[in-house]
């Protein structure tokens, strides 16, 4: 379980994450809404130890990884997967060198035993014959399918996808979008999704809820948004 | 003045974070934290990048340095000291200086754009998440790299900057090779390979540091990289032109 307690993040005069108390269930697939701008980024960052708060905890499985210094991060987010905005692979590894990275720096498996993983995983992500190309030969939403794969190689329960569809055309966001539903509920991953798309939010989401001002505005199912008397919250998912 | 204060504040943060960047180098180096593997890429890249304009720029100033020495030794007679004055000038001043300010130029620009282009790509980020950790896994092996490379440079640059000045020698001096070579042998101490690398040595670890800092610390998207990679050859340039004039009044001092 993901626990989030009274926290507040500012950068200079800029308060953008406001007093944000939350819990994540085991195996849930929240969705973080909200404007660009508002924090959804800066909040995702603070889960995996990337951002300290100014003030307040993250607890992951009863750790509160705010207070762990970096090598003890590094350990925590092995056990983590995140999903860059614009897929961060490396340019210098073709796809196949950037999803056995994490294998190859955490495990001991062989280079068979690798391959093998890695295609299984492609398969996962309905990718072929990609494994030799470089990600600058990749089309975008390819970028985010391999991003993906990379982050869940290590068999991660937890996943953290950032914008997962922005710069997608609708296709590729709904196809992305069920891929992330899809994996999440298969291999029981705890999942925080940030984004701004409406539509596809509430097709994956367990949970959603919508940041405004640093603040938490709506919280609930896409049932309870929707149903929501809150102008802010009307206009946001009209 | 506020303005002042602003600039030697920022300075001052500037320059911790960089030493602080140097010390999280240094002790991955000293616990052995260093990927051999990815030391001999780089090795290998840096090296074949720089080889070929380090050697060029070497032939060009042995020859130049022999034909000026000629003309005004010439003046004196003392013709046959064109060996001393090309062998000894290569080895304490030029090819560690000439060498190094090339090497900045090129290696230490690539470095600093490759680790940029990272930076606002989110891969060293990215690193982080994926539980390695990004100074060991990138930035060592490009320090390492540096320090092994540049002094395997300046031999060569030395070598071939000695091999123009025997052209000039024997060629347009009339000096005999055997007598040539004598010379250069004579003239070369141990003492003067030894100030040249020490000066190699500070100038590799300061090409190393500054490059890296500026790439690892990049933002500011594709024009933050043009801008942080002509900050780092910038500051390599100012510091192997400083740091050399001080190393040499040292070294001048104990040595002679």
């Amino acid at each position: 379980m993901i626990r989030i307690t009274h926290l507040s993040k500012s950068f200079g005069s800029q308060m953008v994450l406001d007093d944000i108390s939350l819990e994540i269930q085991e195996g849930e697939l929240l969705v973080i809404l909200g404007e660009s701008g508002t924090g959804k980024s800066v909040l995702l960052k603070h889960l995996i130890g990337l951002l300290r708060p100014d003030q307040g905890r993250v607890e992951i499985n009863a750790t509160d990884i705010t207070v762990l210094p970096e090598k003890e991060l590094l350990k925590i987010r092995q056990k983590i997967g995140y999903l860059f905005q614009e897929g961060a692979l490396y340019d210098f590894m073709n796809v196949f060198e950037n999803i056995a990275f994490p294998l190859r720096e955490h495990t001991t498996m062989d280079e068979a035993a690798i391959a093998q993983k890695v295609r299984g995983v492609l398969k996962l992500i309905d990718l072929r014959d990609v494994e030799r190309k470089y990600p600058a030969e990749l089309s975008g939403g390819m970028k985010k399918r391999v991003a993906l794969a990379r982050a869940i190689i290590l068999d991660s329960k937890i996943l953290f996808c950032d914008e997962p569809t922005s710069g997608l055309d609708p296709i590729r966001s709904r196809d992305i979008s069920d891929l992330i539903r899809d994996i999440s509920k298969r291999l029981g991953c705890t999942t925080v999704v940030s984004s701004h798309d409406i539509q596809n939010s509430f097709r994956i989401a367990d949970r959603l809820i919508l940041i405004r001002e640093g603040k938490i505005a709506a919280s609930g199912t896409q049932f309870d948004l929707k149903a929501s008397n809150d102008f802010f919250v009307r206009e946001f998912i009209q | 003045m506020r303005v002042l204060n602003n600039f030697l504040f920022n300075g001052i943060i500037g320059l911790g974070n960089a030493l602080w960047f140097l010390g999280e180098i240094i002790g991955h180096i000293v616990r052995c934290r260093i990927r051999v593997g990815d030391v001999f890429k780089q090795v290998y890249e840096q090296g074949l990048q720089s080889v070929v304009i380090i050697a060029l720029t070497s032939l060009a100033s042995g020859l130049v340095l022999a034909l000026q020495g000629y003309v005004a030794m010439s003046r004196f007679g003392a013709k046959e000291y064109v060996a001393h004055l090309v062998a000894l000038s290569l080895v304490r001043e030029l090819s560690p200086v000439f060498t190094a300010l090339i090497f900045s130029g090129k290696a230490g620009a690539r470095i600093t754009a490759e680790l940029g282009a990272m930076s606002v790509n989110d891969q060293i980020l990215a690193t982080r998440t994926l539980g390695v950790d990004p100074i060991e896994f990138l930035v060592v092996p490009r320090f390492m790299a540096c320090v092994v490379v540049l002094p395997i440079l300046v031999i060569i640059s030395e070598f071939v900057g000695i091999a123009g000045g025997y052209m000039i020698g024997v060629y347009e001096a009339n000096i005999p090779g055997t007598f040539y070579i004598n010379q250069t042998i004579r003239a070369v101490q141990y003492v003067d390979f030894f100030s040249g690398f020490i000066k190699v040595f500070f100038f590799a670890v300061l090409i190393g540091w500054t490059c890296c800092y500026q790439g690892y610390n990049t933002q500011g998207g594709s024009l933050g990289v043009g801008k942080f990679t002509t900050k780092a050859v910038a500051f390599s340039y100012i510091f192997i032109i400083v740091s050399n004039a001080i190393l040499t009044k040292i070294i001048l001092t104990f040595w002679g």
